[in-house]
C-alpha cells in the first residue's frame, strides 16, 4: 500500500518532525480539555490538574502512537545500530583489529570465490552468450581440435548451430618501423565473429567475405588492447597497413575494449581470415586440405531453442558417419559440446577441485577468524553483564537485549566483509593484470560479479551470526541475581568447552598451512638444484621463431651461423649454442625409437624419446655433462651421417651396462639410421617432478627448423648477457624479434611457477591463521583472567606464587596448543603427498618444515599470553577483593 | 455522566470513521463528538483515541492535515480518505451483522 510506506518513511525519516508534530497535536488536546474545564467553573491551576489527571501520562502515549506507526523495530534497530557504534568508537583498538582480520578472512574467501566462480560460471562478454558452445575433440588431448575437411563437414552437415566457427592461435610477429614485435593472433572462418554477433569498435570485424579467395584477403581485425599499447590509440588506425609475418595487411577494425576472444584463458591481439593460413604459418596451407590433421578449435551458436546436448548428440552422429567414410582420418572422434568456459572438459574439473579446496581453505581462515572475535567479543561481554543483568532486572525484554548484542556484531561483520570486497577487489584486479611469464597471450580475466556480491553479502550474515550467537547466549542466560552480586562465574561449565577446542583447531589448520608452505617451498628449492641435468647458473638465453619474420630454412641457417660466429668473438663469452628447445620448456618434440637390433612385437611397445636439434658447444654452454663418447665436431655436416648425443637413461635403456657408443637407431622403422656418438648425464625435461625420460639430442644443421633458442655462458650479468645476445642479433637483422630473453635460471624457475603460487597462498593463509589463533589464544587468556579476577586475588592472598598464578591462567591453553600443533602436523605429513602431487604431478621428496612452523606457532602463542599473564600478576589481592 | 462502557477491540476505529464521516475534525473534537454522540456513553481518553488516529492514517483510511481551530489555534485536521469512505460501509454492515445476531442469539436464550 503506497501510502502506508510513504507515512512509514516519514516516520522514519523525518522523525523529528514527526515527533514534533505529535507533541503539538498532545498539547493541543490537553489545552482544549482545560479550556472546557475552565468554562465548567474551574481556575486554571484546578482545570490543569484535572486534565493530567483524566487525561494520563502524556510520554507513555506518546509511546502508542509510536506503535500505531509501525515502525518501532526499525526505530529500534537503529537505536541499537548507533549504540553499537558508540560503544566499539570507546574501544577502537578492538574494533580496528576485529574488522581487519575479517576483512583479511573475507577478502581471501571473495577472492577465492570470484576465481572459482569465474571458471565455473562466466560467460563471455557478448551477445546471448548462453548460446554459444565450443566443440572439442577429446581423442587427443591436450589439443581439442578438428581438421580442417572435418570443420567443414560438421559446418555444412549440422541442423543445430546457427552458425559454427573455426579458428586457431598462432604466434604472430607485426613490424613497424623496422621494429617487430612478437604476439599472439588467432586464424578465424569468416564466420567466426558473426557467431559470437562481435561487432567493431572502429572500422569493421572480418566477414565471410574476407574468407573466400586463397591467399587474397590480407586483412586483420586487432584487440583494443593491441590499438592502444602498439599503436598508441591512433585514431586513423582503420585503413593503416602493418607487416605481420613479413606480409603487409590492412587494418579494417578494432574490437571493442571487453572483447577478449572466443576463450577466457587466452587473449589474442590479432585476427586474420584462414585464407591467410600459409602467410601466417608457412606450410600451414597443406593442412587445410589433410583431413588426418586436427589443429582447428570449434566454437557454434545453438538455434535458438536447441539444448546443448541436442546439440551434442547430433554433432556426435556426424562423427559417426565421418568415421565411417573417413575411418583412418576421422575414426574414432570423441566429442563433446560445452559451454566455453575457462577451461575445458577435464582441465575444467581439475580446476573446480583446486578453486574448491583453495576456497576450502579461506573458508576456513575465516571461520578461525570468526571463533576469534567471538572469543573478544565474550570477554566483552564478561565485562557488560552486570549491566545487562541490570536492564534485565529492570524489565528490558529478553528478544530487545539480543537484539543489541546482535547488533554490535551486526555492524563489525558488515564492515568487515565490506573492507574485505574492496580488498578482494584490489587482488582481482591485481590478479587480472597479471601476466604469467610465459610466451602466451595468457590472461586470468577474473572479475567479482553479481554472485560475488551475494557471496559477500551471504557472507556478512553467516559472519555477524557466528560472531553473535555465543556472546548473546551468555549474556542473556546469565543469572540475574548471581550477576548482580557479581559472582560472574559462568553458570553451565563444561570442562572442554566449545571455544577452547576451537582454539585448538585454529592453531592445527595454521601448522597445517605453514608446514604445507614450507614443504612446497622446500621441494621446489630442491628440485631446481638436484638432479636438473644443467648448472644454469652463468647461461643466459633467447628464443626466435625466424619463419614469422619471412625467413626460409636456408636464411634461418645463415642467420644463425652468424650469430653463433659473432656471439664465440665477445668479449667474456665462454661458449654459445642453439637448440630447437630447451630442456623444461612449455613445447617439446617426441619421436619414435627404433634401435637397431631391439625389436618391438606391436607399435605401441615402440619406446619414445623426447628429441631436441642443438649445435655443437651445446652441452658446455647449458652444463650438461658429458659421461662418455664425444661433442659435435666439424665432421657431422649436413649430408654426411646422422649423428646424436643420447642421454644416460637412453643408453641404459638399450643398451644395459655395455656401451652404447657406435650403435644406431632410427625414427620411423623406414628412415636413415643415426648413430649414438656421445652420452650426457640424465636431468629434468619434462617438469621438475618428473623422473627421467629418454632423450635424444641431434644435430641442428643435419635437421633443422627455423625456431629455436640461443644460449650463451659467459662471465657477464645475466642482464648484460641477455643485451648482449639482443644487440648482437640486432645487428645481424634488426627485424628478427627474439623472446623469453632472460637467465636460463630464471626460466627453468618459471617450471616451479605453480609451485611458487602454491607456497605463496598457503604461507599467505598460513600467517593469517597464525596471527588469527594468537588472537584467539589472547581471547580466552584476557577472558580467563577477567572472570577469574576475585580467585587469583584470593589465592595470591594466601600465598600462591606467581608461577601458580601463570599454570592457572594458561594451563589449559598450554594444553591446547600442544594438541593443535600435533594434530596440524599429524594432517600435514598426511596431506603432504596429496599437496606434492597436485603440484607437481608426483611425489618429491622435500624437507619437512613441521620444526619451524611449531616454532612459530609457539611463540605466537607466547607472544599472545604475555599481556593477559602480566595483568594477572599484577592483580592486588586487596583490589581485587574489593572490586566486586 | 452515565454509565462508562468499554469499547470492544475495533470498535473505536468504526466510531472514529463514522464521526468523521460528517467533515474533518481535530482529534479533540472527534472525542468531544463522540462523547456527544454516544450520550456520554464512550468516554474516549487521549491514550488510545490518538494511536487509533495515527493508526487509520497510516492505513491510507484518514487524512490529516494542519488548519487552525475555532478558537485561533494550529490544529490537526483529520478527514475521512476514499478508501476511508469504502471501510466504514464495510464495516458499518459487518458490525450490523454482528449485533443483530448477537441479539438474536441473546432474545433466544
Amino acid at each position: 500500500m503506497p501510502s502506508d510506506l510513504t507515512y512509514r518513511l516519514r516516520a522514519i525519516f523525518r522523525r523529528g518532525a514527526v515527533e514534533r508534530e505529535l507533541d503539538d497535536e498532545l498539547r493541543f488536546h490537553t489545552e482544549q480539555t482545560v479550556e472546557k474545564l475552565m468554562r465548567s467553573g474551574m481556575t486554571r491551576e484546578q482545570a490543569a490538574r484535572q486534565a493530567r489527571l483524566t487525561l494520563g501520562g502524556v510520554e507513555q502515549e506518546k509511546e502508542l502512537c509510536r506503535d500505531a506507526r509501525g515502525t518501532r523495530l526499525i526505530e529500534e534497530t537503529w537505536q541499537d545500530l548507533r549504540y553499537a557504534l558508540r560503544g566499539l568508537r570507546a574501544s577502537p583498538v578492538f574494533a580496528a583489529t576485529a574488522v581487519l582480520m575479517l576483512a583479511l578472512g573475507a577478502g581471501a574467501n571473495v577472492v577465492a570465490f570470484s576465481v572459482l566462480n569465474t571458471v565455473l560460471f562466466r560467460k563471455l562478454p557478448v551477445e546471448r552468450p548462453e548460446e554459444l558452445v565450443q566443440v572439442t575433440n577429446q581423442t587427443h588431448p591436450p589439443l581439442p581440435t578438428f581438421s580442417y575437411p572435418d570443420y567443414r563437414d560438421f559446418r555444412d552437415r549440422n541442423h543445430v548451430f546457427s552458425a559454427l566457427a573455426a579458428y586457431r592461435l598462432f604466434p604472430m610477429s607485426l613490424s613497424r618501423d623496422g621494429r617487430s614485435q612478437r604476439l599472439w593472433g588467432y586464424v578465424v572462418t569468416g564466420n567466426y565473429f558473426d557467431t559470437l554477433r562481435e561487432g567493431a569498435f572502429l572500422g569493421r570485424v572480418l566477414a565471410p567475405a574476407d574468407d573466400r579467395l586463397e591467399h587474397a584477403n590480407p586483412v586483420a581485425v586487432i584487440s583494443y588492447g593491441c590499438w592502444q599499447r602498439r599503436f598508441g590509440g591512433d585514431p586513423g588506425i582503420v585503413g593503416r597497413q602493418a607487416a605481420i609475418g613479413g606480409h603487409s595487411y590492412t587494418i579494417v577494425g578494432v574490437t571493442r575494449p571487453q572483447f577478449f576472444g572466443s576463450d577466457f584463458l587466452f587473449s589474442p591481439e590479432v585476427w586474420v581470415p584462414m585464407t591467410m593460413l600459409e602467410e601466417v604459418h608457412p606450410g600451414a596451407h597443406a593442412w587445410k586440405e589433410h583431413r588426418g590433421g586436427p589443429f582447428l578449435m570449434m566454437l557454434g551458436r545453438l538455434k535458438p531453442g536447441v539444448a546443448i546436448s541436442r546439440a551434442e548428440s547430433e554433432l556426435r552422429g556426424i562423427a559417426a558417419q565421418l568415421g565411417r567414410e573417413h575411418p583412418e582420418q576421422s575414426g574414432g572422434m570423441k566429442l563433446s559440446a560445452d559451454p566455453p568456459g575457462m577451461f575445458d572438459g577435464p582441465i575444467r574439473s581439475a580446476g573446480a577441485e583446486l578453486g574448491a579446496m583453495v576456497t576450502g581453505i579461506a573458508g576456513l581462515v575465516l571461520l578461525v577468524a570468526a571463533t576469534n572475535l567471538a572469543g573478544l567479543l565474550l570477554a566483552r561481554g564478561a565485562a557488560r553483564s552486570k549491566e545487562i543483568a541490570l536492564r534485565l532486572a529492570l524489565g528490558a525484554s529478553r528478544g530487545r537485549l539480543l537484539r543489541q548484542l546482535f547488533a554490535e556484531s551486526g555492524l563489525l561483520a558488515v564492515t568487515g566483509c565490506a573492507a574485505g570486497l574492496a580488498l578482494a577487489r584490489c587482488l582481482i584486479g591485481w590478479l587480472a593484470a597479471w601476466r604469467p611469464p610465459v610466451d602466451m597471450p595468457v590472461r586470468a580475466n577474473f572479475e567479482i560479479d553479481v554472485r560475488g556480491w551475494w557471496f559477500t553479502a551471504a557472507l556478512a550474515v553467516a559472519t555477524s551470526l557466528a560472531l553473535g550467537l555465543a556472546p548473546a547466549l551468555a549474556a542473556v542466560r546469565a543469572g540475574v541475581a548471581q550477576a548482580l552480586k557479581g559472582d560472574s562465574g559462568a553458570p553451565r561449565r563444561r570442562r572442554w568447552p566449545m571455544r577452547d577446542l576451537l582454539i585448538g583447531a585454529q592453531v592445527a589448520i595454521s601448522i597445517l598451512l605453514l608446514a604445507g608452505a614450507g614443504l612446497v617451498a622446500g621441494s621446489i628449492r630442491q628440485a631446481l638444484h638436484i638432479g636438473l641435468g644443467m648448472e644454469p647458473a652463468r647461461t643466459s638465453i633467447a628464443a626466435f621463431d625466424l619463419c614469422q619474420d619471412g625467413y626460409d630454412d636456408a636464411r634461418g641457417r645463415e642467420f644463425e651461423r652468424r650469430l653463433l660466429e659473432r656471439l664465440r668473438a665477445q668479449p667474456g663469452v665462454e661458449s654459445a649454442a642453439i637448440a630447437s628447445t630447451i630442456p623444461l620448456d612449455l613445447g617439446w618434440i617426441v619421436g619414435k625409437i627404433y634401435f637397431e637390433g631391439a625389436s618391438a612385437a606391436r607399435a605401441s611397445d615402440v619406446q619414445e624419446a623426447l628429441f631436441y636439434q642443438v649445435t655443437p658447444d651445446y652441452f658446455r654452454t647449458v652444463g650438461t655433462r658429458p659421461l662418455a663418447g664425444r661433442d659435435f665436431n666439424a665432421g657431422d655436416r649436413p649430408g654426411a651421417g646422422y649423428v646424436a648425443a643420447v642421454n644416460e637413461t637412453f643408453a641404459r635403456a638399450f643398451a644395459g651396462n655395455a656401451s652404447v657408443i657406435g650403435k644406431r637407431f632410427r625414427t620411423r622403422p623406414d628412415s636413415g639410421w643415426i648413430e649414438v656418438v656421445g652420452v650426457v648425464e640424465s636431468g629434468k625435461h619434462v617438469s621438475l617432478s618428473k623422473g627421467p625420460v629418454l632423450a635424444v639430442y641431434v644435430l641442428r644443421g643435419q635437421v633443422y627448423s627455423t625456431s629455436g633458442t640461443v644460449a650463451v655462458r659467459s662471465n657477464l650479468r645475466p642482464g648484460e648477457a641477455v643485451s648482449l645476445i639482443r644487440r648482437t642479433a640486432a645487428a645481424i637483422d634488426p627485424a628478427v624479434t627474439l623472446y623469453d630473453a632472460e637467465s636460463l635460471a630464471d626460466h627453468l624457475a618459471l617450471q616451479a611457477l605453480p609451485g611458487r603460487v602454491a607456497a605463496t597462498a598457503l604461507s599467505g593463509f598460513g600467517l593469517l591463521a597464525l596471527l588469527l589463533s594468537a588472537t584467539g589464544i589472547y581471547g580466552v587468556v584476557a577472558y580467563a583472567v577477567t572472570l577469574r579476577t576475585r580467585e587469583i586475588g584470593i589465592r595470591m592472598a594466601i600465598g600462591a606464587r606467581a608461577g601458580n598464578v601463570v599454570r592457572l591462567v594458561v594451563g589449559r591453553v598450554a594444553v591446547l596448543l600442544a594438541a593443535g600443533v600435533l594434530a596440524g602436523g599429524a594432517a600435514a605429513s598426511l596431506l603432504a603427498p596429496l599437496l606434492l602431487r597436485t603440484l607437481f604431478g608426483g611425489a618429491s621428496p622435500g624437507r619437512f618444515s613441521f620444526t619451524a612452523a611449531a616454532l612459530a606457532m609457539a611463540a605466537a602463542g607466547v607472544a599472545a599470553c604475555w599481556f593477559p599473564v602480566r595483568r594477572a600478576l599484577g592483580i592486588e589481592p586487596a583490589v581485587a577483593l574489593r572490586s566486586e | 455522566m452515565g454509565e462508562r462502557l468499554e469499547l470492544p477491540q475495533g470498535t473505536l476505529d468504526l466510531l472514529i470513521l463514522k464521526t468523521l464521516a460528517l467533515g474533518p475534525l481535530h482529534g479533540w473534537a472527534v472525542s468531544e463528538r463522540l462523547e456527544q454522540i454516544s450520550h456520554d456513553a464512550f468516554q474516549v481518553g487521549q491514550g488510545s483515541l490518538y494511536p487509533a488516529l495515527h493508526r487509520l492514517e497510516r492505513r491510507g483510511w484518514i487524512a490529516a492535515t494542519w488548519g487552525v481551530s475555532e478558537n485561533n489555534r494550529k490544529a490537526r485536521y483529520y478527514e475521512l480518505t476514499r478508501a476511508g469512505r469504502k471501510q466504514l460501509g464495510a464495516e458499518a454492515v459487518a458490525w450490523r451483522k454482528l449485533s443483530a445476531a448477537v441479539g438474536h442469539v441473546l432474545d433466544l436464550a
